[in-house]
């Protein structure tokens, strides 16, 4: 089992550099897929 | 004459819109199989690799370059799997028209409901709810299905080579002991989803990729590939984290 705050934690670090980059990305699937980013699933 | 012209003409129209819908209804399915899919194993793709603080949108074209047919057919058969578990929803329904005869007691129910009979609405209210409730119970295999398919899409984004049978088989193993703690981690988001939604549109657009790359990092944790990033530098964000 994981720790949510664990993950979430890393998560910060990782969009803390990249976070632009990755709002575009989202953004392009989400536009792209009609907006069924149904996240993490 | 002229009234036969007119109705020929309003049966093409009809026609012509039935097809037009119908064309649509396909391009759109064409569409999420063949673009939407991989492009989403694209951006699980570019979040794993983002982890790695290797972060290029060019990662998100990852499917495209590589199995771009085995990710097509997996993530097919993964959406078909869940689709033929949901199925199961319309089970309470099919019974209780077929077996209890549902539309009649509600179509006697409907005109006592309209001449205000309480008990008439009480029992319209039981029957829905009743109907609800074991629609929702019979949805439950299909929520766990989904649960037990939710790592598919990484583990297409690692190895794109992988057959459907072991990707599925794999993401099954991996989430023994992790479904609770999966929907413990989508329902925590609820609170940033209100505030997001609140702000239009552009509050999901900043969210989305919190939520990705946590999930992101799930995988990396269930998978044995956890990342350690306490050595991280603030004040020199920009260091090469591959090796850590």
């Amino acid at each position: 089992m994981f720790d949510r705050k664990i993950l979430k934690g890393r998560a910060k670090i990782v969009l803390s550099r990249s976070f632009f980059m990755s709002v575009v990305a989202c953004a392009i699937v989400s536009i792209v897929t009609g907006g069924m980013l149904n996240f993490g699933v | 004459m002229q009234g036969t012209n007119l109705a020929a003409r309003s049966d093409i129209r009809i026609i012509a819109i039935y097809a037009v819908i119908g064309i649509m209804f396909l391009v759109g399915i064409g569409i999420s199989i063949f673009v939407a899919a991989p492009l989403k194993v694209g951006l699980k793709h570019f979040m794993l690799r983002s982890a790695d603080m290797d972060t290029n949108l060019d990662n998100l074209m990852y499917p495209f370059r590589t199995n771009y047919k085995n990710i097509v057919w997996v993530t097919f058969v993964k959406n078909l799997y869940i689709g033929l578990w949901s199925l199961l929803g319309f089970v309470p329904m099919v019974i209780g028209l077929w077996k209890f005869g549902l539309a009649e007691k509600i179509a006697e129910l409907l005109p006592l409901v309209q001449n205000d009979s309480v008990s008439a609405a009480m029992s319209l209210s039981a029957i829905s709810s009743g109907v609800l409730i074991l629609t929702i119970i019979f949805m439950i295999p299909a929520f766990i299905k989904e649960l037990q398919y939710s790592m598919v899409e990484y583990i297409l984004a690692e190895n794109p080579n992988m057959p459907r049978a072991k990707a599925i088989g794999k993401s099954k193993e991996m989430m023994v002991g992790n479904k609770w703690g999966y929907v413990k981690l989508t329902f925590s988001f609820l609170g940033w989803q209100f505030l997001a939604n609140t702000a239009c549109c552009i509050g999901n657009f900043l969210l989305a990729p919190y939520i990705e790359q946590t999930f992101a990092q799930m995988y990396l944790e269930i998978s044995g590939q956890g990342k350690d990033y306490s050595g991280y530098d603030y004040q020199n964000p920009f260091v090469d984290f591959r090796n850590m």
